[in-house]
């Protein structure tokens, strides 16, 4: 079984980040880390894998600089190899454009099956997988917490609201998956060791077919226009207690209706 | 201001010729033995000196490197004149003798340069590969040790086997067990840095019950890859690179700690193997074990003293909780007792009672050859555990570092917070450097010891290292206040965990007197210390 990952390599969360304020958008200096809405389908990769008795994880990524770094941590999980699309013309492409750029990567390595986080933690659209799969013409389910290849194709439980659809689905198919669904595995010591060996196919957007002009800047049709500060949260009730505290707070809880 | 690390390599040449000439002196005592107090001065200025001398490569590397190099080696060498003055007679120096190193010490002692290292945080300069073992042992010990460490700790409780599976997963039993026999050891340069980063990265978390886990299979793995037979490489490695085996160390004896020679627990010879009888005391993980590395009396005739001691791998039936007892069919007994401590719980340390224990044959260390042997093999062994207890130590000051960091830039007194008052700056900033210090000898230590030699080195920076955590975790402690006395607060579990440090693997007083002070009376000069 051959499984692709999305993977996006972003800047650590854990240092303040910045904007560049000419274009609104993160400015990516650092050495980035491996998502961690992105380690969930690496994890489901692996093992998706592991049950076949068989296969490879091909990670796909487009970053600046060609920075391996998070996908690094990828490899050393388990991954057998990534592709990496890193062109100048890139930056500041917008959801669509990143779609279509990482569905020609996705392409090279024909697999069977496409995982991705439902949305990326320094970017937020959530809409990547879902064109991804419409530029590759192939079904996509959202929010998966399972999955299972059963008779040649996919059996997932999609998380909903109230708990969870059964959907099945025929393979190549491109399944989002919900953070927090497996524990991903921590790379082990051999895995670290063996990372570097790991074959990166570092390609450019010519080498995907891809115009120049439909991506970058120039072919974005989405733009960052302002950014806000949030408001701030606003002081709470402080309720002093004078034997009837309990009064207020059944009060409060009726008012936000969840008693 | 830019450290002047030509000054730093110059005071600390300065430095090692005031101990090269206590060394000297003492050479030509003949009863140099009984000096003990020089003896155990000279060995601990001489391991700093060490370290002074392999942080200097760090200091090269940046401004904060430089900075925290140059606090260390000064602090290492006022210490060394508190230690020389009035006892410039017993060193065989000039009174006098570190006045030039002054300009030195005025700049890099001033107490606003110390306080000015309190929030210095260079990079590791550890290459990819090591920094992401770093990475995902420090996550792995945050998500998973430290959140057991407390409560471990508090009831003295076993180490959960989640976390033994865990380590055993990211490969952290099998660092320092060669490749051939499923292990991650190379035979490269960087062999042992796994080991050292996992280890400190783990007790960071935890001593008792994270760092700690290692120091077992280490020793062991180091015993075999020594003197084992190809069998039990074999047989054996293999089940501890994967946490298959977990093993305890038994060679104290209630009435022979530190003078191993001694020992009393005997070995002897049976159909088709040994039988052990004695009782051997702080054993470690006895219960959990699987095995024991066994050091016991193979010759009756006592004269022989270490020579008539052999090696075993005793096997045994793993168990739970504080106390054990196990049968053979044969008739064979096996009671164990943990003895309750202040810290460093969670694997426990037992009394062992051995009557008629029969351990077969095949598990004689080295085979025929190993018969007498034992000793060796195990000094072998605890080379390894010298080098992983520093590191262990490291992770320990790491812990207490940060702890004190994070308090004192909350906690307001007098109407600011404590961390910037310039008494816990200094404190902090002399932590910061001394931790730097000892974090990179290990590593130099740990690359030694990859080549075949640093077997000097690896007590050395485990007599210091081990003692200086003392030091942070009581400044550590006590920059809490009251709360660091209070169970609640991680930092009293530090404090009390270090203190074991300088107790095992080697008592800082027998490491120096019989160890570090004299090889260092034996090599010749140009020999195992090498000049700058
Ligand atoms: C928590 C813990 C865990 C341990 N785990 C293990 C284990 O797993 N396996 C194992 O085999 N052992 C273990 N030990 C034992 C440890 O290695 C010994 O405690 C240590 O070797 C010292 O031996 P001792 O306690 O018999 O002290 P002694 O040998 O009685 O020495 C007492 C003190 O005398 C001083 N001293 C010793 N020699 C000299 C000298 N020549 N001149 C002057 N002063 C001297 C030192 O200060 C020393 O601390 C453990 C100990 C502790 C506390």
């Amino acid at each position: 079984m051959k499984v692709a990952v999305c993977v996006k390599q972003i800047p650590d969360p854990a240092l303040p980040g910045e904007l560049d304020p000419s274009t609104n958008t993160l400015k990516r200096t650092d050495k980035p880390i491996l998502d961690e809405s992105d380690s969930y389908g690496v994890e489901l990769a692996l093992q998706l894998v592991e049950a076949a008795g068989g296969g490879t994880v091909t990670l796909v990524s487009m970053a600046p600089n060609s920075e391996v770094a998070g996908l690094r941590t990828a490899l050393a999980m388990g991954a057998d190899g990534a592709i990496l699309v890193s062109d100048e013309a890139l930056a500041g492409t917008d959801a669509l454009g990143t779609a279509k750029v990482l569905a020609a990567a996705i392409k090279r390595a024909e697999p069977d099956l496409v995982l991705a986080g439902v949305e990326s933690s320094d970017g937020y659209t959530g809409t990547v997988p879902e064109q991804i799969a419409a530029a590759m013409g192939i079904a996509s389910v959202t929010f998966a917490k399972k999955i299972e290849v059963v008779d040649g194709g996919l059996k997932i439980q999609r998380q909903t609201d109230n708990g969870y659809d059964d959907v099945t689905c025929p393979m190549p198919a491109l399944v989002s998956v919900t953070g927090g669904v497996v524990e991903p595995r921590y790379p082990s010591f051999k895995g670290i060791m063996a990372a570097k060996k790991k074959p990166v196919d570092e390609v450019g957007i010519a080498d995907l077919g891809i115009d120049a002009s439909e991506v970058g800047q120039g072919g974005a049709r989405q733009e960052t226009v302002a950014v806000v500060d949030a408001e701030a949260r606003e002081s709470g009730e402080i309720v002093v207690d004078e034997g009837e505290a309990f009064e207020r707070i059944v009060q409060y809880l009726t008012e936000l209706k969840v008693i | 201001m830019t450290p002047d690390m030509t000054a730093a390599k110059s005071t600390t040449a300065l430095a090692k010729t005031v101990v090269d000439a206590a060394i000297a002196r003492h050479r030509e005592l003949d009863d140099a033995e009984q000096h003990q107090v020089m003896l155990y001065d000279i060995a601990h200025a001489a391991s700093a000196i060490e370290m002074c001398r392999s942080v200097i490569d760090d200091g090269k590397k940046g401004p904060a490197e430089g900075a925290l190099a140059c606090a260390f080696i000064a602090d290492v060498v006022a210490e060394l004149g508190a230690k020389t003055i009035g006892r410039e007679h017993l060193w065989g120096i000039e009174v006098g003798a570190l006045d030039s190193a002054r300009e030195f010490l005025i700049a890099y002692r001033d107490p606003e340069f110390l306080a000015s290292l309190a929030d210095l945080d260079p990079p590791s300069h550890l290459d990819d590969d090591f920094e992401m073992v770093a990475d995902t042992f420090r996550r792995f010990a945050d998500d998973k040790v430290a959140p057991a460490a407390e409560h471990i700790h508090r009831t003295d409780s076993d180490i959960p086997e989640e976390l033994i599976q865990g380590l055993a997963e990211l490969g952290c039993f099998g660092l320092s067990v060669p490749e051939e026999y499923g292990g991650f050891a190379t035979g490269g340069e960087s062999d042992y840095f796994g080991m050292v980063i996992a280890t400190e990265e783990l007790s960071r978390a935890s001593l008792g019950a994270g760092g700690s886990l290692i120091t077992r299979p280490e020793i062991l793995t180091r015993a075999l890859e020594r003197g084992g037979t190809e069998a039990q490489k074999q047989k054996w490695l293999p089940q501890i690179a994967t946490a298959e085996t977990m093993c305890a160390v038994a060679v104290t004896e209630p009435d022979y700690g530190s003078d191993v020679a001694q020992l009393k627990v005997t070995a002897t010879p049976t159909r088709g193997g040994w039988h052990i009888n004695g009782v051997k005391t702080w054993c470690t993980f006895a219960g959990r074990a699987n095995v024991m590395m066994l050091l016991a009396r193979t010759d009756p005739d006592k004269s022989k003293g270490h020579r008539g001691l052999s090696l075993f791998i005793v096997p045994k039936e793993s168990t739970a909780g504080h106390q054990f007892e196990l049968h053979q069919d044969a008739g064979g007994r096996m009671e164990g007792r943990a003895i309750p401590t202040i810290g460093y719980r969670g694997m426990h340390s037992f009394e062992v009672a051995f009557e008629d224990w029969f351990v077969e044959a095949e598990n004689l260390v080295g085979g025929d050859e190993g018969l007498g042997r034992g000793f060796y093999l195990q000094m072998a062994g605890f080379e390894n555990g010298r080098l992983q207890t520093a590191a262990r130590a490291v992770g320990v000051m790491q812990a207490a570092f940060e702890a004190a960091t994070t308090y004192a830039a909350d906690r307001k007194v007098f109407g600011q917070p404590i961390g910037q008052y310039q008494l816990t700056r200094a404190k902090l900033g002399r932590m910061a450097a001394i931790i730097r210090a000892a974090r990179q000898y290990n590593y130099a230590v740990a690359v030694m010891m990859a080549k075949g030699g640093g077997t000097l080195e690896a007590s050395m920076v485990k007599a210091y290292v081990c003692k200086a955590a003392e030091w942070v975790t009581r400044e550590a402690m006590q920059i809490h206040g009251g709360f660091g006395y209070a169970e609640e607060y991680p930092v009293s579990r530090l404090f009390v965990d270090a203190r074991v440090l300088s107790i095992f693997e080697g008592a800082d007083e027998t490491l120096c007197l019989k160890l570090i002070i004299r090889r260092l009376l034996k090599a010749e000069p140009a020999g195992e210390v090498r000049a700058p």
